[in-house]
């Protein structure tokens, strides 16, 4: 008995490899028509109007500015600041300004060409380190979208009494998410004014929220329906409200169902990606190499609107010390606006940065003191009954020492590090190694999954099994299955009566977004009550068709047990189902914790729960080309249990490549605020012949109270492996490199540097 | 947008047909791994089309004929990677045609196509260069023969007229004392355009002065590059270490590398000095070795 700890086949797997999935591209309606955004071609501009080519014949098209919302102009998620539809000030390139739809897509195309964008240039700000003092506002007084301190002790005393202090500044660049499946959706006009939008998604509830106010319409008159969705990485968080937005716009004024689906150039050159930007730090040590104070200044780049980047800085906040024992700590941590496409959500959701900028510090320090990379960290490590950045004491479920030892065994980091040391400066191939760590806080910050009150339903079916109902999705990351193994064990019941239909909003309660590593730590949790509820309810209903007392009924071994009688879960559902109609049970998010959190301060308990990992890549790279070869990683990684280990190990290795490409490979360049390199065939991510030697080790340090001890896990692996690469190719290459991605042109500008001719 | 005219030829004289005056101009389509993507996304509106795939019976055959491979412009990446004869007698070609893309492009692209486009980053021309190849054109009036270090005369500016079919190709045998070398730096280790490729095909004679050198070089300038600097500098020299570093300003005369999305003018010179003299080592080593 028992399907949670098993390596069950992704349940959702043999339609999505057989070609059966439907995805928003396959639906077609009757109909329908085809949608299309015209965009600025400039960073900062004053919209005077936008001109319809009256030679052009506009018969068969359907056009939208922003004249034509009925609601307020904004797509709602932290602020009021983003338009659907840009009005007056263009903010950013490619700002999506007016729509077209036509059931012809040659002729959309050409439609396309026909509109102009009268404007007046404005100057434009790029450079986010002038942002708060820039004459150009783009977003308030300031350009600032949010500002983040955190004092722990009194770091700026300590360091006066620190026996060395260390020095460093980290940058990182925009990375892009790359799902497979470029952003979609269909908005299908209702006849009672209302409108059903099925599409691509991480959150339905956020494009709900999104949609009601721009519409002017009450929640009930909007329908969310997830389709087959193909990867989203946090890219599928915010941008589906907009996209959406628009769809819905055309559908409304045309009376018709309207489809848009981005081609992969548009959808890289205009929906948000990782924030770039640079973290300072300051530590001060003690003679053993102990952390006395830590000085961090974050600041990350936006872009022109505010999308989730508050919440995002938040994460890159309280990470921002690693997971170190430290108990003077001062962050300041900035958000500011840029007049650039916006940047958003990214698997990791800050953490890499945060990542990046401690781990590479951590390096130098050790380096300053002449102790190895491994030495450094385990004099500092969190340990059970430390605090956090946040003032948060850990009582349990801390398997930072653990991963950590797992990690430096199977490398063999000492012997290695060592020898790449001593390695003959001539060589063609030269070696590195490189070790991090790092921490990820499951579920909402704070007090964010009170606030969510995240609901779970369980329902009887038809065929005597039960399925499951709420707003989180599967995207690709396992959501299926592992709700199914949860709601079997907690039924005990088979696999195979347990059903995952994908969140429809006029069907299933609002369980929070699919993000922040929440949705089997928390979610899952809420599955699993919500069986246990389902249980009681059936209890219920059977002892009254029985006429026996509550008590007198109970359920074990998949059967309810009562005066001798045995009625196995499948036949009561059955009996249920076909006597009561429908019988549902939900449940409710309750904080278990005790979450104490101020907002204000950000002081308290960030997260119920960490999860803990450490990796070590080794790389060859090639003295020739500059390319680095990544021989070997070793990854562990504590996530409280693995309710489904080979999907937890697709995850790890999935997440650890995306990481990889993160600090290596992965670059979106910008000029004048524009994407240049917007095609697959510039705008590079490793392919599986990138994939390294992998081995991934699973530590399970239980959390009390997620489904059999689970812990987030889906952003972890891409936190670390930017900072473990970036300090391999450092030491094979002989200088340290502090900027990601290290790509074989920065190394080759840094081996030329001063050398004509190169 | 205006409909495009699409015809198939079924044979190579059909083809010319389709192709010889007073027909307007058309495009050649072979594998389509570089018309479909200039048309889908790169503004690319031909007119008219004229399909040669069904050619492959007449122009995808790899054969051995008086001293000299023929490889014939249909054959695919795939085909010529995985060919007996050439990864016998022309491996330098076979190990070049798997270095492109990925399986899905290498069954289509076509080495036509390759030469078609001369593409600055084509993987095969660089081996045509250091094979010193000819290209066979064919109209439906004559029979033209150009070597491939004749043939791209600007940033992606063929000397072939549209009236014009490539049909085959052909590679002398190399001598057999030569050593040969294919080197693709790209972004990532598959599917990537090329920041840097070079074929080189060199020997030494018995003295261990440089018999010959022929050096290919692609995405360094606005078409592949024969690097005559080079080898001018260096045919008949002994391969001292003196004599090797000494070639970095041929190697600079040679390339015109610019900085574009894909890398960077710094980073391409960089490379391009390092694989040659990473070869003319090997050609070292190999003769000290034998
Ligand atoms: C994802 C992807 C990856 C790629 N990777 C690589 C790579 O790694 N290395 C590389 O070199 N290229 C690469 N390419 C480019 C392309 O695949 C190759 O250049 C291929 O050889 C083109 O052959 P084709 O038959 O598909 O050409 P087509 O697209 O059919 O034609 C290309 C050009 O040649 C002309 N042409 C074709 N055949 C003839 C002929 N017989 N006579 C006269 N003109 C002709 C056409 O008119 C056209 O101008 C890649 C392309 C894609 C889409």
């Amino acid at each position: 008995m028992g399907f949670i700890g098993q390596s069950i086949p992704r349940t959702d797997g043999f339609g999505k490899v057989t070609g059966q999935a439907t995805f928003v591209d396959d639906l077609c309606l009757p109909d329908m028509l085809f949608g299309a955004t015209i965009r600025s071609d400039e960073p900062h501009a004053r919209l005077e109007r936008i001109e319809w080519d009256p030679d052009f014949d506009w018969s068969s098209i359907v056009r939208v500015d922003a004249s034509d919302i009925p609601g307020r102009n904004a797509i709602f998620l932290e602020q009021w600041d983003q338009p659907a539809l840009a009005q007056d000030v263009i903010r950013h390139h490619a700002e999506p300004v007016a729509l077209i739809a036509c059931a012809d897509r040659e002729l959309l195309e050409t439609a396309r060409k026909h509109v102009t964008l009268v404007t007046r240039p404005l100057d434009p700000l790029f450079d986010p380190e002038e942002a708060l003092t820039s004459e150009i506002k783009i977003f308030g007084e300031d350009n600032l979208f949010k500002q983040i301190e955190i004092e722990k002790g009194d770091a700026p005393g300590a360091m006066k009494s620190a026996w060395r202090v260390v020095e460093g500044e980290y940058r990182f660049g925009y990375q892009e998410q790359m799902y497979i499946e470029t952003q979609g959706v269909i908005a299908v006009p209702g006849e009672d004014g209302g409108v059903t939008v099925h599409g691509s998604m991480q959150c339905p509830y956020y494009v709900l929220k999104a949609l009601t106010p721009l519409l002017g319409l009450p929640p009930e008159k909007v329908r969310i329906i997830q389709t087959t969705t193909g990867g989203a990485f946090g890219g599928k968080e915010e941008y589906p409200s907009m996209l959406a937005a628009h769809a819905v716009l055309l559908a409304l004024k045309s009376g018709r169902p309207v489809k848009m689906v981005y081609d992969r150039a548009e959808d890289i050159a205009v929906t948000p990606k990782r924030h770039p930007g640079v973290i300072r730090h300051r530590t001060g040590v003690d003679r053993e190499g102990h952390l006395l104070a830590q000085e961090v200044e974050i600041l990350l780049d936006g872009g022109a609107y505010c999308t989730l980047s508050p919440v995002v800085l938040g994460r890159a906040a309280i990470a921002a010390g690693g997971p170190y024992r430290c108990d003077n700590l001062k962050v300041l941590a900035r958000m500011v606006a840029t007049n650039k496409p916006p940047s958003g959500a990214f698997r990791g959701f800050g953490g890499p940065q945060a990542a990046f900028g401690v781990e590479r510090h951590m390096d130098r320090i050790a380096e300053e003191f002449g102790v190895s990379p491994l030495e450094i960290r385990r004099r500092n490590l969190l340990q059970i009954g430390d605090t956090t950045a946040t003032g948060q004491q850990l009582k349990d479920s801390v398997g930072i020492g653990e991963v950590l030892e797992k990690v430096a065994e199977i490398s063999d980091f000492e012997n290695r590090h060592r020898a790449y040391q001593h390695q003959p400066a001539k060589e063609r191939l030269r070696r590195g190694i490189g070790l991090a760590v790092c921490f990820h806080g499951g579920g909402f910050t704070g007090a964010g999954e009170t606030w969510l009150a995240s609901k779970v339903d369980l329902e009887l079916t038809s065929r005597g099994g039960v399925s499951i109902h709420c707003g989180s999705v599967e995207m690709g990351q396992g959501r299926n299955t592992v709700f199914s193994q949860i709601a079997a064990d907690a039924l005990g019941i088979d696999l195979a009566l347990v059903q995952t239909p994908p969140p429809d909003t006029a069907t299933c309660p609002d369980s929070g977004p699919t993000a922040a590593s929440r949705t089997t730590m928390v979610v899952g949790r809420l599955v699993s009550d919500a069986a246990e509820n389902l249980l009681a309810r059936m209890t219920e209903l059977l002892a009254q068709q029985a006429g026996v007392q509550l008590d007198a009924i109970h359920y074990g071994q998949g059967a309810f047990h009562w005066e001798g009688q045995d009625l196995p879960f499948g036949e009561a559902a059955l009996q249920l189902h076909e006597s009561c109609g429908l019988v549902r049970a939900r449940a409710q998010f309750v904080d278990r914790d005790g979450m104490v959190w101020d907002p204000q301060t950000y002081r308290g308990d960030a997260y119920a729960a960490y999860s803990w990992a450490a990796i070590a890549t080794e790389v060859e790279l090639d003295m020739d080309t500059c390319m680095p070869r990544i021989t070997r990683v070793v990854a562990a990684e504590d996530i409280g249990k693995a309710i489904n280990p080979l999907s937890v190990e697709g995850q790890i290795q999935g997440g650890t490549l995306q990481g990889l490409g993160y600090g290596a490979l992965e670059e979106v360049k910008m000029e004048n605020g524009r994407f240049v390199n917007y095609r697959m065939t510039d705008c590079l991510i490793p392919t599986a012949m990138d994939v390294p030697d992998m081995e991934v080790v699973i530590v399970e340090r239980p959390y009390q109270h997620g489904p059999a001890g689970a812990k987030g896990l889906g952003e972890l692996p891409t936190d670390l492996p930017a900072p473990a690469l970036a300090a391999a190719i450092s030491q094979a290459a002989g200088f340290r490199f502090d900027e990601i991605p290290v790509t074989p042109e920065r190394i080759a500008a840094r081996l030329t540097q001063g050398k004509e001719g190169a | 947008m205006k409909p495009v005219v699409f015809q198939r030829a079924s044979t190579l004289e059909e083809a010319l047909f389709l192709l010889a005056p007073p027909q307007p101009e058309a495009t050649v389509l072979a594998g389509g791994t570089d018309v479909m993507v200039w048309i889908r996304s790169g503004g690319f509106h031909p007119a008219r089309v004229v399909d040669i795939s069904p050619l492959r019976a007449e122009c995808a055959r790899i054969v051995e004929r008086e001293g000299q491979i023929a490889v014939g412009a249909l054959c695919t990446h795939a085909e010529m990677a995985s060919s007996p004869l050439l990864r016998e007698k022309l491996p330098l070609l076979a190990e070049a045609a798997a270095s492109v893309g990925a399986p899905p492009i290498r069954n289509r692209g076509t080495l036509g196509g390759n030469i078609g486009g001369s593409s600055p980053a084509g993987d095969m021309l660089p081996v045509l260069l250091a094979c010193d190849a000819t290209v066979v054109l064919q109209s439906a009036g004559e029979t033209r023969r150009i070597p491939y270090s004749r043939y791209c005369i600007g940033y992606r500016k063929t000397v072939r007229r549209s009236e014009e079919l490539i049909t085959e190709v052909v590679f002398p045998l190399p001598a057999p004392t030569a050593l040969a070398r294919w080197y693709k730096v790209g972004g990532r280790r598959a599917q990537a355009c090329s920041k840097v490729n070079l074929a080189a095909v060199g020997a030494l004679d018995r003295q261990g002065q440089v018999a010959f050198l022929r050096l290919g070089i692609g995405s360094c300038a606005a078409t592949p590059v024969l690097m005559e600097n080079v080898a001018g500098q260096l045919v008949g020299c002994y391969l001292s270490k003196e004599a090797i570093d000494g070639v970095i300003p041929a190697i600079s005369r040679d390339i015109s590398p610019i900085d574009d999305p894909r890398s960077t003018a710094r980073y391409r010179s960089l490379v391009a000095q390092n694989l040659v003299i990473r070869f003319l080592e090997e050609l070292v080593a190999t003769a000290t070795a034998t």
